[in-house]
């Protein structure tokens, strides 16, 4: 009698760019390799994407062709990991561990799938897996009211891609690499602080300030800690999936995307304070904010601390992103049983930081 | 809107008036107008030129020594006085 196969026989790997010798036929000693091979299935979520696709298709016609033809030419397929963020940023665990893998863009990869076996079952010749060649782009950070902190790793593609090929034969070795601590997953409330710094705040110029943000300059007076006026209702601020532009080569059977502007939006509801408060976060931010139609069009750079209790003081080395807006569109909400709020969309002006340290 | 200066970072920038004189917005702004330095004075010139006794008007508009202390018309002639040849005579 034929027996399906239930969940949870997946395990996802990650080997970094000089993992494979040649990656379209691992080795058992290479694909075990814990110094390059990583096991990253633990902290993945389950709405992961790594597939195929339908291949691009040439639709050309011979004179007897009598009903449409569409030809697969070059393979297309997709990745995207969302993982989940560990409450305690310095354990050694899976959940960091996967983070930092994908904290920066533009490092390349092989993301390998592996079907039919716990992801902790040991490898062995002969094992089918897939091997997806990917780029990092900007990781995203997924927040929401009573929902985990996630790591939102996105890809690019290379264009390498081989599924269901078997292992190649070698000696096995202590690898792919399995972090002992899983991690601790982390809810979003209580754990995102977000300051405005206006441009004119920066001691130095705005790149400076990107590579390395001054916990001086985001502190000082003129900027703000819009956190404690911030509503989750309408939430919205951080980067989103880069353009992925099409870039083959003539060599290229595969989809090979280059990765073009990096994209980020920001919109905010605040709550507003009582009108004869002249002093408090509410009052602030609308202070900050309400003039926009005098053409002064506050500029600056949202920036934001997730992953660390809001509690905890702005110091140096906590990682941080920032964007730079320009403030837009001021919105009054009356609506509803909820209390009066506003909400400030803000227009991206083409520079972010994702996930650099503060410095003093 | 008005324009101010960050006395904190020295950057000037344009913000709404109300900043102007609000605690934690405005706490490091001062309207540009306060601290902005007037132009330093230009040196006159002209104090300087030379006289040329047989200045040419090479642009043709009518004058010699254009847009010095000894600017005049093309025409007029100018004389330097001679020094005294005798310099006792005029110590009386």
């Amino acid at each position: 009698m034929a027996t399906k196969m239930l969940r949870p026989n997946v395990g996802l790997y990650v080997a970094t760019y000089d993992a494979f010798v040649d990656w379209t036929a691992p080795t058992l000693d290479e694909i075990t390799d814990a110094a390059k091979v990583f096991n990253i299935s633990p902290a993945v979520t389950d709405d992961y994407t790594l597939n195929m696709t339908d291949s691009e298709s040439d639709d050309s016609l011979a004179i007897v062709d009598n009903a449409s033809v569409q030809t697969p030419t070059y393979t297309n397929y997709e990745a995207s990991f969302d993982g989940f963020r560990d409450e305690n940023i310095a354990a050694d665990s899976v959940y960091n561990k996967f983070r930092s893998l994908f904290a920066a863009p533009d490092v390349k990869y092989y993301l390998i799938k592996r079907v039919g076996k716990l992801h902790t079952a040991a490898f062995a010749a002969g094992d089918e897996i897939s091997v997806y060649g990917v780029k990092t782009d900007f990781p995203i950070e997924i927040l929401g009211d009573g929902e985990m902190i996630r790591t939102g790793a996105r890809f690019l593609t290379t264009g390498e891609v081989r599924v269901n090929i078997d292992v190649a034969a070698g000696t096995a070795g202590s690898g792919p690499e399995l972090k002992a601590l899983v991690g601790t997953k982390s809810t979003s409330n209580g754990k995102i602080r977000v300051y405005w710094v206006p441009s004119d705040n920066l001691s130095g110029t705005e790149a400076a300030f990107l590579a390395a943000p001054s916990v001086a300059d985001i502190e000082a007076t003129g900027s703000i800690d819009l956190t404690g006026a911030i509503a989750w209702d309408g939430y919205d601020l951080g980067a989103s999936d880069s353009n992925k532009i099409d870039d083959r080569g003539i060599l290229d059977e595969g989809q090979v995307q280059t990765r073009g502007f990096a994209q980020f939006s920001g919109s905010l509801t605040f709550f507003r304070g009582v009108t004869s408060e002249t002093a408090g976060a509410y009052y602030n931010a609308y202070e900050a904010f309400k003039a926009a139609t005098d053409g002064s069009r506050p500029v600056g750079f949202l920036v934001t601390r997730v992953g660390i209790p809001a509690e905890t003081d702005l110091a140096a080395d906590q990682e941080v992103s920032a964007f730079k807006f320009i403030a837009d569109a001021f919105m009054d909400n009356t609506e509803g049983e909820d209390s009066v709020k506003f909400m400030v969309n803000f227009a991206p002006q083409g520079n972010l930081a994702v996930n650099v340290d503060t410095v003093v | 809107m008005a324009l101010a200066i960050n006395k904190r970072t020295g950057k000037s920038v344009n913000v709404p008036e109300h900043y102007l004189g609000h605690p934690v917005l405005g706490k490091d702004l001062e309207p540009a107008g306060s601290v902005v330095k007037a132009a330093p004075k230009k040196e006159n010139s002209k104090k300087f030129a030379k006289h040329v006794p047989d200045a040419v008007d090479g642009d043709g508009d009518g004058l010699v020594q254009d847009g010095t202390i000894w600017q005049r018309l093309a025409n007029t002639k100018t004389e330097e006085q001679p020094a005294p040849t005798n310099i006792e005579e005029n110590e009386e």
